[in-house]
């Protein structure tokens, strides 16, 4: 008999529980205070530097001799104002850079579109694009200048000079391994490669003109930033 | 053992399939109160008799002000591109977000709250200025705060006195509100931001050329300077209820789970014995056979 009234209250407490458990739900919760960092959030980093591209050292004024024979002077070709001649040549150097110092930001956080433009640029230099001769980073003289504008324009990542890049991301040709480009020129004194010396004839036209050819050089690199 | 399923089998069983059943039925309430997924908030924060208490996994402060999740470290844009990436929380121009607090009074009668949005400006640079003086983060994000399902007057007044968290001061108050809650019923707010991408105004030319400058700063700033200068921002919200004239401030919410396991470990408990019985059940008939 008490063995079996031990049963029936072990039984009867057991179902007890069982009951309160189905009205207890949220009141084994347990709150403690917790202290906390405040919500913040930081500006997303951009990082282009301003950047002024400069090509006044593309052409020169005056041009140092490269035939020690010549013993008149030290230039051979002196001007008042920039000017291109039979055997000279020249070239600048430009970039567009990202600023990783302090805090080692590598390419920026937010979506962007890199353009290059050649706006302003000569369209069209006549008889004086057969002379000049251009090269891109490289030291073959193999570009004309149509040719030229257009590499330049595909620096941008896109032969129409514009593209757009994802977050994280630094622009194909103005990264971390290569920033900087070189335009170079080239006017061939004596165009020793044919059979005739027939660019004299050329060249001397050129520098006889009632209406002296021009060549002029622009270049503007933008970043900005896409929704 | 075997004598005690057997002289009280005819009753047992039926006990606990309907202790089974009820616990299953009951269980939507061990977890508090639900709502409709469309209606559901983002952050919940719950009155019961002198106790507040946000719901799991809200961060407080010391202060009892939310921490909550309003910025994001990626952004995307209307097509889905991300537009913003980053190893931080961050914010920059054409970046957006919202988020819906509820203030849920569970007791019978009505309680009075107070409500502060705030935004605090941390890291102020030497550079941080422009023609017009300095930058301040809150004029670049346009934060705002709405009560949702309330009219303003009828819901709730403008608090002019508005209880602030430590640190907070006046000016940096963005809204402070109070209003009245009925036993059983709810108060949303809806907390949002805005940095908008072109900032212009037909009636000045110069207004889209500034702020681009504005913002390229922001931006050059966050990427050149030290670590701990970067311009941020910190937006907060803290709520006080008001019942019987005493006050009670959010406390941060349970650090262990809020009894479900335990509910759902108590429901196991039932249904293995369920199974046990019916069991036995079983092997007393075949025997019986």
């Amino acid at each position: 008999m008490k063995k079996n009234r031990t049963l029936r209250v072990s039984a009867l407490l057991l179902a007890l529980t069982l009951i309160t458990t189905c009205f207890v739900g949220g009141t084994f919760a347990k709150y403690t205070t917790s202290a906390s960092d405040d919500v913040t959030a930081r500006v997303a980093k951009w990082g282009f530097k301003t950047t002024t591209i400069t090509l006044d050292n593309l052409f020169s004024k005056t041009y140092v001799k490269t035939d020690s024979r010549y013993t008149e002077g030290a230039n051979t070709v002196e001007s008042t104002v920039n000017v291109v001649a039979p055997g000279t040549e020249g070239e600048v150097t430009f970039d567009f850079a990202y600023d990783t110092t302090n805090n080692g930001a590598t390419a920026p956080e937010v979506a962007y579109n890199f353009a290059i433009s050649t706006d302003g640029s000569s369209t069209d230099i006549g008889a004086l694009d057969a002379e000049l001769k251009w090269s891109l980073d490289d030291k073959d003289y193999d570009l004309n200048w149509a040719g030229l504008l257009a590499e330049i324009k595909a620096l941008s990542g896109d032969n129409s000079g514009s593209k757009n890049y994802a977050p994280g991301n630094l622009p194909d040709n103005f990264n971390q391994d290569s920033n900087e480009h070189t335009i170079r020129w080239q006017w061939v004194f004596e165009d020793t490669n044919g059979t005739v010396k027939d660019n004299n004839a050329a060249d001397t036209a050129l520098g006889n003109a009632d209406t002296l050819q021009n060549v002029t050089l622009e270049i503007s690199i933008t970043a900005t930033q896409v929704d | 053992m075997k004598m005690f399923f057997t002289h009280y089998k005819n009753w047992l069983l039926p006990a606990v399939l309907i202790l089974f059943i009820l616990q299953a039925v009951t269980f939507p309430f061990a977890l508090g109160q639900s709502w409709a997924e469309s209606d559901s908030p983002d952050y919940l924060l719950t009155y019961t008799k002198g106790r507040l208490a946000w719901s799991s996994g809200t961060v407080v402060d010391e202060a009892g002000a939310a921490q909550f999740s309003l910025f994001d470290s990626e952004y995307k844009n209307a097509n889905g591109d991300t537009t913003v990436t980053s190893n931080n929380d961050v914010v920059a121009p054409g970046t957006d977000n919202d988020k819906m607090v509820r203030l849920y009074n569970r007791v019978s009668g009505s309680v009075t709250y107070k409500a502060v949005l705030y935004q605090l400006q941390a890291s102020i640079h030497d550079d941080m200025e422009d023609e017009n003086g300095k930058i301040d983060m809150a004029d670049k994000l346009n934060t705002e705060m709405r009560l949702l399902h309330a009219d303003e007057g009828k819901g709730y007044v403008k608090d002019d006195n508005p209880f602030l968290p430590k640190g907070v001061k006046p000016e940096q108050v963005i809204k402070a509100v109070t209003g009245r809650l009925q036993g059983g019923q709810y108060q949303d707010f809806d907390i949002s931001w805005l940095w908008k991408f072109e900032d212009e105004d037909p009636d000045d030319p110069g207004m889209k050329e500034r702020n681009d400058q504005i913002d390229t700063l922001l931006g050059s700033l966050a990427a050149q300077a030290a670590e701990g200068e970067i311009p941020n921002t910190t937006v907060g919200l803290y709520i006080v209820v008001e019942d019987n004239n005493s006050y009670t401030t959010p406390e941060s919410p349970a650090t262990r789970d809020n009894g479900v396991g335990t509910y759902l470990a108590l429901m196991a408990v039932c249904g293995g014995v369920l199974l046990i019985l019916q069991w036995e059940k079983r092997k007393a008939s075949k025997c019986g056979e």
